[in-house]
């Protein structure tokens, strides 16, 4: 999704090469997920045959390495909306842990049992987001951050579930 | 954590680390997005008036995770400095 948009934000900031840019994305954007080179040429060429980027040069030799890319007007400006613009919050009510607890009652099966297991499966997950944040590295500490106020988010809302069960399968049982 | 949590923060980081890229104000987009997500929260609680026990538990959920988001944004404005230093050449 955000794949063409950050590529062409890297362009924003200056002419380059698929090599270049896709050693940039793998460094700054991957989260440990490389953009594999076929999907950085053909991402550069749709964002080519939609006018948000042109083809400055083709230096000697072959292959779509010769190839500079750099950013057209139109592509700076979806640029420039794209980073003032918020992430939808939280588009969607919806949770498989909700799903899976309603389905439980309704099967008569324990569903407590299955929230203290998530919330056991949580707590080893927080306990290694820990770890990560040992490492020292500012990005990686940044997503173990990310991922263990998800992680407590979840157990708060666990915690309430659990004081909830009698009520909901009341609602839910037949 | 489940696939749209991970891809609002991957596009939310994303945008924060091209900003700095790009010498543009992250602190701006930040300020923005703890504006959408309190709007969204309002909406919750809103939700939850209406004293429907499904409708407040997922609330709940979305309220706690939107939450979890702003701490996460504060503790970004508290490094942008730091992460500026590391993606700016």
């Amino acid at each position: 999704m955000s794949v063409p948009l950050t590529l062409l934000g890297l362009l924003e900031r200056e002419p380059s090469h698929g090599y270049d840019l896709k050693r940039d994305y793998d460094t700054f954007f991957g989260r440990g997920r490389p953009l594999p080179f076929g999907q950085v040429y053909s991402t550069l060429g749709r964002l080519a045959r939609d006018g948000k980027v042109v083809i400055s040069e083709v230096e000697a030799g072959e292959g779509p390495d010769r190839k500079r890319y750099v950013i057209t007007e139109l592509g700076a400006t979806e640029v420039d909306a794209w980073l003032t613009q918020p992430v939808e919050p939280e588009p969607h009510l919806q949770t498989v842990l909700f799903s899976k607890v309603v389905l439980s009652l309704m099967l008569d099966r324990p569903a407590g049992e299955y929230l203290d297991m998530q919330r056991a499966a949580h707590l080893k997950r927080m306990r290694e987001l820990q770890e990560i944040k040992r490492g020292n590295d500012l990005i990686e500490a940044m997503l173990a951050d990310h991922g263990l106020f998800h992680l407590e988010a979840d157990l708060r809302w666990i915690e309430l579930t659990v004081a909830r069960l009698d009520h909901l399968a009341g609602l839910v049982r037949r | 954590m489940s696939g749209p949590i991970i891809e609002a923060r991957d596009a939310a980081l994303s945008k924060v680390v091209l900003s700095l890229m790009l010498d543009r104000p992250a602190g701006e987009y930040l300020d923005m997005q703890r504006a959408a997500h309190l709007k969204r929260m309002r909406e919750l609680h809103d939700i939850k008036e209406g004293n429907n026990l499904i409708g407040t538990m997922l609330a709940d959920h979305g309220l706690f995770h939107l939450e979890a988001d702003l701490r996460w944004i504060e503790l970004t404005v508290a490094r942008l400095d730091h992460l500026a230093g590391l993606v700016r050449r």
